[in-house]
């Protein structure tokens, strides 16, 4: 057991090579149990329970092609061409639930994530390609596996949490409450925030009351880019495939609010033999190998997901347009 | 002098006109880059939110804070407001409660577009959300500053 550290409760910084094995993480102000920059890794029967960020943490992790060593994970789009390669960080047989986020990993490339749990945090799990100074963006490659993502509906977000957490120090604060450090989408199961080649495969995501699956572009600027040509390198050839959505393992009706949201970016995203029990948005997604050519994001969803950005605890706790931080009401 | 005008005059102050001089020249001016997109906002009935891209159409550069935008009913009165040079979701770099002392670096900020300089001819994305209250006069105006946008009424709702 490790427990309320300021920072992370088990932090592998440059690591090649390590396991993490039946350890519980909890309270934690940022991450239960975080990898950067780290390779060649399995977390195995751990737990991560009420985190301020997320329970489990693999970030910046090697590409896949470049596992072997022989390419510079730095390298912008390493794998593009050479395929996804070998995982660098595995995750399986655990836990996380009641923190901000079960799972999350900025530039978390090309982890192997199956036969986990992922329940009652606000979003279930989390990728993206927003934050800058990481290395290996943009992300890409992740296999999730034979997961059950459900029921994250935990709002750590309401106004009263919110004004404790910004008025009191973590050293004052009681141990058991979450207080978020980056806002996410209340009742979310999967949130990707500008990932490529992605594999999302037959998970039970369900009960999640907002979306199931919430896929968002993220132009390259973003992350401090602002190479033209990299502009509309995110949301590119994510593949979800053969999840049952809306159905608890046991076969329970529980829907997810929708089973899929997504801006509509992108080139190459597709759905295929996922069993769905509520609508999604775009109403038709596309068949693989999806769209040949690069689409536009709706503006429509990017109005609900921008003003998020504005979110702020001490300044801007409710800010106008998102509405992120209201638990959705249960779909029936 | 109350908070608002306080609050007006702190905002003109904000918007600094990075110029190499000559008199002839026009000030930054924003302009819409195409037509801009207003929604009411998903699932809160008095929030608005538009998505567009904004140009300068004057000679200057323009210096933009989001935090520092106002906008305004159609009798000019505030409404609470949040606006980025973006329209797409992203957060920072550092966790909400631990942010550095003096806030975010200056490329943090713009990165984010919390804080932008936008040359003459440039032009780029840009939300705006605000909320409505009741008795609030349509349509509304963007304050920057040293200039506004006027806004449609929403026609369509966010997803």
């Amino acid at each position: 057991m490790v427990e309320q550290a300021a920072f992370n409760d088990v932090d592998l910084i440059e690591v090649d090579g390590f396991v993490v094995k039946d350890v519980v993480a909890r309270w934690a102000q940022n991450y239960g149990i975080l990898s950067f920059t780290a390779t060649h890794g399995l977390y195995d029967h751990d737990v991560g329970y009420g985190n301020g960020d997320s329970g489990l943490y693999p970030g910046s992790t090697m590409k896949g092609c470049a596992t072997n060593g022989t390419i510079n994970p730095n390298v912008y789009g390493t794998c593009e061409k050479a395929g996804c390669g070998q995982p660098s960080i595995e995750i399986r047989n655990s836990l996380s639930y009641g923190n901000t986020l079960g799972y999350s990993g900025t530039a978390g490339n090309s982890t192997y994530v199956h036969d986990n749990k992922f329940y009652d945090n606000a979003t279930g799990l989390t990728t993206d390609s927003f934050a800058s100074g990481h290395p290996g963006m943009p992300e890409e490659c992740f296999r999730w596996e034979n997961n059950q993502i459900y029921s994250n509906n935990n709002n750590v977000f309401d106004q009263s949490r919110q004004k404790y957490c910004s008025s009191t120090s973590f050293q004052a604060r009681k141990p058991d409450i979450v207080c978020p450090q980056f806002q996410t989408a209340v009742g979310t199961g999967v949130l990707i925030g500008g990932g490529n080649r992605n594999q999302l495969k037959n998970n039970y995501i369900y009960d999640n009351w907002r979306y199931g699956y919430y896929l968002l572009s993220v132009p390259a600027s973003l992350r401090g880019d602002n190479d033209p040509s990299h502009q509309e390198d995110t949301s590119n050839q994510n593949l979800v495939s053969g999840n049952v959505m809306g159905m608890s393992p046991d076969g329970k009706r529980m829907p997810n609010g929708m089973e899929v949201e997504w801006d509509g970016s992108g080139q190459g995203n597709c759905f295929e033999n996922n069993k769905m029990q509520s609508t999604s948005d775009p109403a038709s997604l596309p068949a693989c190998p999806g769209s040949p050519v690069y689409m536009p994001a709706n503006p429509a969803v990017l109005a609900a997901a921008a003003p998020c950005t504005a979110w702020d605890p001490n300044t801007q706790p409710d800010p106008p347009g998102c509405d992120w931080f209201q638990t959705p009401t249960k779909p029936q | 002098m109350n908070r608002r005008l306080v609050g007006g005059l702190a905002l003109a102050a904000s918007i600094a006109l990075v110029a190499c001089g000559g008199g002839e020249k026009k000030a930054g001016r924003l302009s819409w880059a195409g037509n801009p997109n207003v929604f009411k906002a998903h699932n809160l009935p008095t929030d608005r939110v538009v998505i567009a891209r904004v140009e300068n159409t004057g000679d200057e550069t323009l210096h933009l804070v989001g935090a520092k935008l106002v906008v305004r009913d159609a009798d000019g009165h505030p409404l609470e407001t949040t606006a980025a040079f973006s329209t797409t979701f992203a957060h920072g770099l550092y966790g909400a409660l631990q942010q550095p002392t003096g806030g975010p670096p200056s490329a943090e900020l713009a990165r984010l577009g919390k804080a932008i300089y936008l040359p003459a001819g440039g032009s780029v994305p840009f939300y705006a959300a605000w909320r409505l209250k009741p008795g609030t006069k349509e349509p509304v105006r963007i304050d920057y500053g040293t200039g506004s946008l006027a806004v449609p009424r929403a026609t369509a709702t966010a997803r």
